[in-house]
């Protein structure tokens, strides 16, 4: 109903666009300025709009730009930064945590892995600081996270702090006593660190139902446990624990120890004052500390605690589920299904037929970086053991055939992101999951869905967003020195967009669109992927094979469609659409287009959907 | 999106049946073409709109206000029809947004609690204003209004329709809860009918309960951008 309803609005935003009909509001009219600030307000921040101290009167004497500049600087920024770079990460949360009304505390949002790398670009821009998408900051991964559930019954929150503080210094204390009391004795002194560390759990309840898993992980797996041998644990550490190692002494263990207590003592003693319903907004203090405590890096990107334990594997659909994830976030790519011919690289290979293809050819070379990762995300990399998540193992010739299922002919392998059938991306390099960060880290495929997912995010999800425009302001932002005071402009443009303007905007209508426009320009849902694909041989003065892709004309009785020419003769628009829809698609009448260049996935998928609804509808 | 319209029309006549002479009245006066027409706002947001705009932000017991819960444990069962963030799954998603005349139902009923005990307030003058409370889904909860709706209270118990002073004290409270949501002709179609109709509420109560429901009910108020 609503692509049917964006079909019939496309000439309308078509028109809307080229004539520069859209209709603002009056920037002189005081109460709808007001509502554009209290608006831009919400959109930058300020959850609630405008408040008494934003002086109203001050904001409205400012030009628009000049409105945007003073939110920005504002430090409730960084909240609508953060949420930026959540939503973009895929998690759209309102909150962190929520009450839980049946255990008088706390729930977490399933949601671990990704806060760490959206908070940390998120404290990168706010600190000016070269904006860098994708490494990982994980020293901030638990700040969020620090306020404990009641776990001292009904105390204050900022006493059930200061008792699980205390606790805890209470249990490293002893812990030190127990290594005085064992000398340098490494083992014994060991021995009884592992008692201390079982005294700390049920002194803090993690046993117990309700406790806050993420201080746990914190106090347990990561630094603890980094001291005593914790089979839980010893998967996740690069290092194995202090006391498993020989040139580890009873003195080099207490100096950790001691170091530990430091970190502890400063982690609680900057952390302010939260209450049980604050939103994000309750983030920006974290963010916005200038120097935060030193912490050895507990958590990784793809840890137990997030990743590995959302997105799990199995033995049949192996890390697919984990390689959709990350087509969806860093491609915004849905994977919708259009009929992909398959290629000869397809052959022989799962899901080889037509419609599974349009997925698999991009999810399973990508599903391979995750090959060596089971179980928990154990990496198995140079064992002969796979175990997946639902417990099934693979050794020997099972194994291998897994994974000669990654190679190709010549025995390398077949894996990374590739945009066709057997064709990695042109500038793909490498075979392991790092490879992939490296490679999103720089990938304007990756930076355009970011700046649509902005544009989701900042003025609205439901709209349509011309793709040249997105293309110009990703172009901008990656030309700026600094990225993120070019985030920080991208932002800026958004809020001053036609579209965030635009109150009740329709869906299928562009409000914004690039600076040049050519007349007749096609349907903006699409223009920016035949500009980029097709018009250098599809224009007006090379219409190959009659048809031109850079004009979008009435072709006769009021229907609009492409110049496409048969024996000088306009070809009736459906048939055009359809003949187009076959030829990006497969070679039944000819070369698959585009030829010898390569398209983004997500352009060609669509292309191809927004022909199919034009053709059916 | 007409359907939408129409539920909530069909909502609003539906369910208030109390006061429908200002509900027809209202809907003769909105323009159908600037409504919004996104999904509800959904509970956690709302919340934050309560506690930002309505409660005293001083009380720690107004942290744990929740609209979802004041209708008691049978609302509170289906408090996801009232629109919520779902994080359980690979990615996020917004549930159960789309405004349905069932969904409609179910806010106007916490709206309309929320109102009435609001308006309650008429009944303790001179004292012990500003407090409201409710059975909640965990037994009573009390929560306070904010200090500039409790100044407001007495007069708004007692207003004369046609006094202008009244007029400047409802645009008042039209920005402590609206704020510049709406466009201005949603406040003037609001302060027309309290100020000019022939509205049927007698008792002071009732008239604050309306001045509340009516703005909680406003698209502006409870649907998405």
């Amino acid at each position: 109903m609503q692509l049917a309803a964006r079909l019939l609005q496309l000439p309308l935003g078509l028109l809307l666009l080229t004539s520069n009909l859209v209709i603002a509001q009056s920037p002189e009219d005081p109460w709808e300025k007001a509502r554009w600030i209290h608006k831009a307000a919400k959109a930058l921040g300020q959850s609630e709009g405008l408040s008494e101290k934003d002086e109203l009167d001050r904001l409205l004497s400012m030009n628009r730009a000049d409105v945007v500049d003073y939110f920005i600087e504002q430090p409730a920024f960084a909240d609508a930064t953060l949420g930026a770079f959540l939503h973009f990460m895929g998690r759209d949360v309102d909150k962190i945590k929520s009450a839980d009304p049946y255990t008088q505390g706390f729930t977490y949002n399933p949601m671990a892995f990704t806060v760490p790398q959206a908070i940390a670009s998120a404290r990168r821009v706010m600190d000016n600081r070269q904006l860098d998408l994708f490494t990982m900051y994980p020293d901030l991964v638990l700040r969020p996270m620090q306020t404990p559930r009641r776990l001292f019954g009904d105390l204050p929150e900022k006493e059930q702090r200061e008792a699980i503080r205390d606790t805890m210094l209470e249990g490293l204390d002893q812990a030190m006593q127990t290594l005085k009391g064992a000398g340098a004795g490494k083992i014994s002194g060991c021995e009884k660190l592992r008692n201390t560390l079982e005294a700390v759990d049920g002194g803090l309840g993690f046993n117990a139902a309700g406790f806050d898993p993420q201080l746990e992980s914190m106090i347990r797996n990561a630094w603890l446990s980094a001291l005593v041998e914790d089979p839980a644990a010893k998967e996740m550490q690069v290092q194995p624990p202090l006391c498993s190692r020989i040139d580890v002494t009873g003195e080099t263990i207490a100096v950790e120890l001691n170091r530990i207590k430091e970190a502890f003592t400063s982690f609680f003693a900057a952390i302010p004052d939260t209450s049980a319903h604050t939103p994000v907004k309750s983030l920006k203090d974290f963010i916005i500390l200038p120097q935060p405590p030193a912490m050895r890096p507990l958590i990784t990107p793809f840890s137990r605690e997030g990743f590995w334990n959302q997105l799990r594997n199995t033995s049949t659909n192996y890390n697919r589920k984990r390689s959709a994830y990350m087509l969806r976030t860093y491609f915004c790519d849905e994977l919708g299904a259009i009929e992909i011919e398959p290629s000869k690289h397809s052959e022989k290979k799962h899901a080889s037929d037509p419609a599974c293809m349009s997925c698999h050819y991009k999810l399973d070379p990508l599903a391979g970086l995750f090959r060596t990762y089971g179980t928990q995300g154990t990496n198995f990399e140079n064992i002969n053991l796979l175990i997946f998540d639902d417990g099934i193992d693979m050794d020997g010739d099972r194994l291998n055939a897994y994974l000669g299922s990654w190679k190709n002919e010549k025995g390398e392998w077949d894996v990374g992101y590739y945009t066709e059938a057997g064709i990695p991306h042109r500038n793909w390099q490498g075979n392991k999951l790092s490879d992939f960060m490296t490679f999103a880290g720089k990938a304007k495929d990756v930076q355009m869905c970011f700046v649509r997912r902005m544009a989701e995010h900042f003025i609205g999800p439901g709209l349509t967003y011309d793709g040249v425009w997105l293309n110009e302001l990703a172009d901008a932002w990656q030309t700026e020195d600094n990225k993120s005071v070019g985030f920080k402009h991208l932002i800026k443009r958004f809020i001053l967009s036609r579209s965030f303007e635009t109150f009740d905007p329709q869906p299928g209508v562009c409000y914004d669109g690039p600076s040049q426009t050519e007349t007749n320009r096609p349907p903006c849902l699409i223009a920016s992927i035949v500009e980029t694909n097709c018009k250098s041989c599809h224009n007006t003065s090379h219409a190959s094979g009659g048809l031109n892709l850079s004009q979008w004309v009435d072709v006769g009785e009021g229907r609009f469609g492409f110049p496409h020419l048969k024996n000088g003769i306009q070809r009736d628009p459906k048939e055009s659409f359809q003949i187009l829809r076959k030829r990006i698609t497969g070679s039944e009448l000819g070369p698959k287009m585009p030829p010898g260049r390569t398209i983004i996935p997500t352009d060609r998928q669509k292309f191809y959907e927004w022909l199919t609804q034009i053709i059916e509808h | 999106m007409r359907w939408m319209n129409f539920c909530w029309f069909a909502l609003l006549l539906g369910s208030c049946g109390r006061n429908q002479d200002m509900v027809t009245e209202l809907q003769q006066d909105w323009s159908f073409s600037s409504r919004r027409t996104g999904e509800l706002e959904g509970y956690e947001p709302i919340n934050g709109l309560m506690r930002a705009r309505l409660l005293d932000n001083n009380v720690s017991s107004n942290e744990n206000f929740a609209i979802e819960a004041i209708g008691g444990p049978g609302i509170f069962q289906v408090r996801g029809l009232l629109g919520y963030h779902d994080n359980t799954g690979e990615v996020y998603e917004f549930r159960a947004g789309e405004p349905n005349p069932f969904s409609a139902m179910l806010w106007y009923n916490q709206f309309a609690l929320l109102a009435h005990e609001i308006g309650r307030n008429c009944e303790r003058l001179p004292a012990a204003l500003g407090s409201i409370s409710f059975e909640g889904e965990q037994g009573a909860a009390e929560y306070r209004l904010q200090s500039s709706i409790v100044a407001m209270l007495p007069e708004l118990c007692a207003w004369q329709q046609t006094s202008t002073p009244i007029r400047n004290r409802l645009q008042g409270l039209w920005m402590l809860v609206m704020s510049y949501d709406a466009p201005l002709q949603e406040r003037d179609s609001w302060l027309q009918y309290f100020l000019e109709s022939n509205h049927g509420l007698a008792l002071g109560q009732e008239r604050v309960a309306a001045l509340f429901e009516t703005m909680f009910m406003n698209p502006y108020f409870l649907l998405q951008e």
